[in-house]
């Protein structure tokens, strides 16, 4: 009953009143008289703060509230008691490796049948490609284009020791500096720029910050990418 | 396909950007967003591994809304090279069925010699009116 209110009623309140009444909820749960109510009240405030903090990262908050009564539940059940909870998910090593460049990779080459899937998979024309601006007759690649083209010198070659799995991305920044064409030879080289936690209500996830530079043949910037991933 | 640039004087601030339907989202655009654009991770093709990754079925990659909200900017300026930057904050996950209604608005100008900077809210909602992607554009247009 508790869950399903929330659920279906919390979403898009305010979020000190989400926060006031999921902790309600919760005591409600257990009983305001019972030895565990002020624990876990305490816990719930604990968990409305680290939403917040989670909050300014613009993370998916349809999936936090929904899993934000996870941890009242879970301290029910007495999983926050496991000591292996408490670890964090990141080691030193992975914190050493900020600053790290990998990369430039593998250059790959723009060619037209990739500039056409990729337009058909956003559901644009290609004409759209071929009548912009292509003042020398050469077909312009789409914004974005060498994102993941580039198979090597990108954000999945840093592989820093985490025990997050699973992974999904949070944010992107681009900046588009100059054309790409058909023809073009791509390479990519990315720093790790930052690498952090925070406790949000699923639990730990870890932050990585990459920034990616993306040249053509000519060493000229194309492209730059700042991408916001997200390890839990 | 022919398209007209936009010139700055033209703009206005609080103006929309008329927006596009992209969609219903199909697993065949995910498909396809993965061979076009290089990104296999199975979150965006393979309901099984989604499932299991704890996700509501496959979801579409934040890139691919990124480059479909650079398109729509480009489109609207009339011009691929005008929209300099932007920057996009993935906040609710598309599943197939969805249909994805793009948007944007100017909340500032700046002028140069040349004409100026456009500065756009840009944004995705589903058909249910949920944000799925916010973000902030800068356009660079001509007199």
């Amino acid at each position: 009953m508790c869950a399903k209110y929330v659920l279906g009623d919390l979403r898009n309140a305010p979020k000190e009143t989400r926060a006031f009444l999921e902790a309600f909820a919760a005591l409600i749960f257990v009983g305001r008289h019972s030895p565990l109510a002020s624990a876990l009240y305490s816990r719930c405030r604990l968990d409305c703060t680290t939403q917040s903090m989670v909050d300014d990262h613009e993370y998916d908050s349809s999936v936090l509230y929904r899993c934000k009564l996870s941890v009242p539940f879970s301290i029910l059940v007495g999983r926050h008691a496991n000591p292996m909870n408490k670890q964090s998910l990141m080691s030193e090593d992975a914190r050493e490796m900020i600053g790290l460049v990998v990369g430039p990779g593998e250059s790959f080459n723009v060619d037209r049948e990739l500039v056409i899937r990729f337009a058909e998979s956003i559901e644009e024309d290609v004409a759209l490609f071929e009548d912009l601006e292509s003042s020398d007759g050469r077909v312009l690649a789409p914004l974005t284009f060498p994102l993941y083209n580039c198979t090597t010198g990108i954000d999945r070659d840093f592989d820093p020791p985490l025990k997050a799995p699973r992974r999904i991305r949070g944010a992107d920044e681009f900046q588009f500096v100059t054309a790409i064409h058909q023809g073009d030879s791509i390479k990519a080289t990315t720093q790790l720029v930052d690498i952090y936690e925070r406790v949000g209500a699923t639990g730990k996830m870890v932050f990585l910050v990459t920034e990616t530079t993306y040249t053509n043949q000519r060493d000229e910037t194309v492209m730059v990418n700042r991408a916001t991933v997200i390890r839990r | 396909m022919r398209v007209v640039k936009r010139n700055f004087e033209s703009v206005k601030v609080g103006s929309e950007i008329p927006s596009e339907q992209k969609g219903p989202i199909t697993t065949k655009h995910m498909v396809r967003w993965a061979a076009g654009s290089g990104d296999f991770n199975p979150i965006h093709y393979d309901k099984d591994f989604a499932l299991r990754e704890g996700l509501p079925s496959v979801i579409m990659a934040g890139p691919m809304k990124a480059a479909m909200l650079a398109h729509f900017l480009c489109r609207w300026a009339g011009s691929l090279g005008s929209v300099r930057s932007m920057d996009c904050r993935y906040r609710g996950m598309d599943v197939p069925g969805n249909t994805l209604i793009i948007g944007g608005k100017v909340t500032e100008k700046i002028a140069n010699s040349k004409g100026g900077w456009v500065v756009c809210e840009i944004w995705t909602e589903n058909q249910n009116g949920e944000v799925t992607t916010t973000g902030t554009a800068r356009v660079l247009l001509e007199s």
